[in-house]
C-alpha cells in the first residue's frame, strides 16, 4: 500500500490527486456553507465537548504554571505595588458603579417606564475564561462553562470596566463569548452626554469599534462615553461600551462617524460576569423586557405564584 | 523508548503537540507572530511521509482543527488541503531542493495560505489585513530549518537508540 502510493507520488499520478483536490474542496465548502447557514453542525460540535475540553485543559497548564511560578517568586513590593493598584482600582469601579446606577435610574424616571423589570432582575455569574488562543483573526474567548451550567445563548457578558460581547454557542461544557470588537459583531449604543443613539461595529481591531452612519451635525465629542442602548433587547441599558476617540466623515462624506476605545479589557480578562434575567423574565425569550418592543405577554402562572 | 519506535504513534504525538500549539496563548505581541503548526506538519508529512501526507488525512486533520478552534467546519480543511496538493504536486522538485530554498518555497506556501485565508474570511465579512496579518507566514518560514533538523535529529537517534 505505501509503496503503490510512493510510486504514485513519483510518476505525480497528479490527475488523481487533482480529482481528489477537487472533491475535498467541494466537501469542505459544502461543509463550511452548512455551518454558516444552519444549525445541524453545532450538534457535532456539542457532542465533541468531550474531546475538546482535556485539550483545552492541557494548553492552558503551561499558562497556569508560568502564572504560578510568577505569584510564587513574586517579590512582596511587587505584590504590594499591584495589591495597591487594585484597591485603587477597586474605589474607582465602586464609584462608577454608584454613578452607573444614578445614571439607570435617572434615565428609568426619564423614560418612565413602568415596567423595567428585565433591568431590576438582572443577576451575573462569574464565569472562567480560557486562556487559549482561538484565532486571532475572529474575536472570540471561550468560556469554561457550558450549557450544562446554564450558560445560554444569547446572554450577555461584561467585565468589571465595560459590555464584552454576548455568548454565541455553547457545547455542555464550554461557551464561545463573540467579542464586541468582532467584524460580525455590533452593539446599539447611545451617547452618555447627549443621548444620541447609534450603533457600534466591531471592525476586527482590539483597540476600536466603528461608528457609522451618524448625522453630519451630530454632537459628538472625543471623550464621550458610549453606552448600551438597550435597544434591540439583546443587551440590557445602560452599560459602558466604549469611549469616542477619533471622528471623521465616512468616504463619500455623507456621514459622520467615530472610532471608540472599547472600555472592558477584552484580550486580558481571566474572569466575565454572564447576565441573566430574573426567572420570570426569562421564559419568554424573544423579548428580554426592556419596555421596548412589543408588549410582553402576561406570565399565565405569574399571579399564583406570588401568593 | 520502545513508544518511539512505532511511527503511528509518533504521528498521532506529533498531531496532538500541532494542536495544542496551535491553542498555546503567546504573550503580548509575540501573539501575532504564531506560526500555523498545522500547515507546517502536514507539509512536513506530504514531503517526507507522503503515504501518510495525503489529501484526506490532511482534510481529517483539519476538521479536527476547526472543532477544536471552533472555526467553520471546512476552514482549516480546505488550507490544509490546498497545502498538501500543491507539495505533493512539487514534491519530487522540492525534495531535492537545497534547506535555504525549500525553507523559502515553504514560505511562498505559507503565504499562500494566508490569502486563502482572507479569501475565505471575505465571504463572512469585509477585512482589510493590518501588516501582523502575515507575520505568521514569515515565522513558520523561519521555523522550517529548524523542524527539519529537529525531525532528521530525532529520526537518527530512533534507528541507533538502545532497545
Amino acid at each position: 500500500m505505501a509503496v503503490a502510493n510512493e510510486k504514485q507520488a513519483l510518476f505525480s499520478g497528479s490527475q488523481a490527486d487533482t480529482l481528489r483536490l477537487i472533491v475535498y474542496l467541494i466537501a469542505a465548502v459544502v461543509l463550511m456553507v452548512t455551518d454558516y447557514r444552519s444549525g445541524y453542525l453545532q450538534q457535532l460540535r456539542a457532542w465533541s465537548g468531550a474531546i475538546v475540553v482535556p485539550l483545552y485543559r492541557i494548553a492552558q497548564a503551561p499558562v497556569d504554571g508560568f502564572r504560578w511560578l510568577y505569584e510564587a517568586g513574586g517579590e512582596r513590593v511587587t505584590l504590594k505595588r499591584e495589591n495597591d493598584a487594585l484597591r485603587a482600582e477597586l474605589l474607582l469601579a465602586q464609584a462608577r458603579l454608584n454613578a452607573a446606577w444614578l445614571e439607570a435610574e435617572r434615565s428609568h424616571a426619564a423614560s418612565g417606564l413602568a415596567d423595567a423589570a428585565g433591568r431590576h432582575g438582572l443577576t451575573g455569574r462569574m464565569v472562567d475564561v480560557f486562556d487559549i488562543d482561538l484565532d486571532p483573526y475572529r474575536h472570540r474567548v471561550v468560556l469554561d462553562a457550558g450549557s450544562a451550567t446554564g450558560v445560554r445563548v444569547g446572554q450577555p457578558v461584561i467585565d468589571a470596566w465595560g459590555l464584552v460581547g454576548q455568548v454565541t454557542a455553547t457545547t455542555g461544557g464550554t461557551g464561545t463569548v463573540l467579542l464586541l470588537t468582532d467584524p460580525t459583531h455590533a452593539v446599539p449604543v447611545r451617547n452618555g452626554r447627549t443621548g444620541q443613539r447609534a450603533v457600534a461595529q466591531g471592525i476586527g481591531r482590539d483597540d476600536r469599534v466603528l461608528v457609522p452612519n451618524l448625522p453630519l451635525n451630530s454632537d459628538l465629542r472625543e471623550g464621550d462615553e458610549l453606552l448600551s442602548s438597550g435597544l434591540g433587547g439583546r443587551f440590557p441599558a445602560g452599560f459602558p461600551v466604549a469611549v469616542v476617540r477619533e471622528i471623521g466623515t465616512d468616504a463619500n462624506g455623507a456621514f459622520a462617524q467615530a472610532l471608540a476605545e472599547p472600555l472592558a479589557q477584552l484580550r486580558l480578562s481571566r474572569q466575565l460576569l454572564l447576565l441573566s434575567e430574573s426567572p420570570v423574565t426569562s421564559v419568554d425569550e424573544g423579548w428580554p423586557s426592556d419596555g421596548v418592543g412589543p408588549p410582553q405577554p402576561v406570565p399565565a402562572q405569574d399571579p399564583a405564584s406570588t401568593p | 523508548m520502545k513508544l518511539l519506535r512505532s511511527p503511528g504513534l509518533n504521528f498521532v504525538l506529533a498531531l496532538l503537540l500541532a494542536y495544542l500549539a496551535t491553542l498555546l496563548p503567546l504573550p503580548g505581541a509575540l501573539a501575532h507572530f504564531k506560526p500555523f503548526w498545522l500547515g507546517l506538519l502536514v507539509i512536513w508529512l506530504a514531503l517526507e511521509q507522503p503515504w501518510r501526507g495525503t489529501l484526506g488525512r490532511a482534510f481529517l486533520i483539519g476538521l479536527g482543527a476547526d472543532l477544536l478552534l471552533g472555526t467553520w467546519f471546512g476552514e482549516h480543511a480546505l488550507r490544509l488541503v490546498v497545502i498538501v496538493f500543491i507539495v505533493r504536486r512539487f514534491r519530487a522538485r522540492l525534495r531535492f531542493f537545497t534547506l535555504w530554498q525549500q525553507t523559502l518555497a515553504v514560505g511562498a506556501l505559507l503565504l499562500n495560505d494566508r490569502v486563502v485565508i482572507l479569501m475565505l474570511r471575505s465571504f463572512e465579512s469585509a477585512m482589510i489585513p493590518e501588516a501582523t496579518f502575515w507575520l505568521p507566514a514569515l515565522t513558520g518560514m523561519v521555523l522550517w530549518p529548524l523542524l527539519v533538523m529537529v525531525s532528521h535529529d530525532l529520526r537518527q537517534r530512533m534507528r541507533s537508540g538502545p532497545g
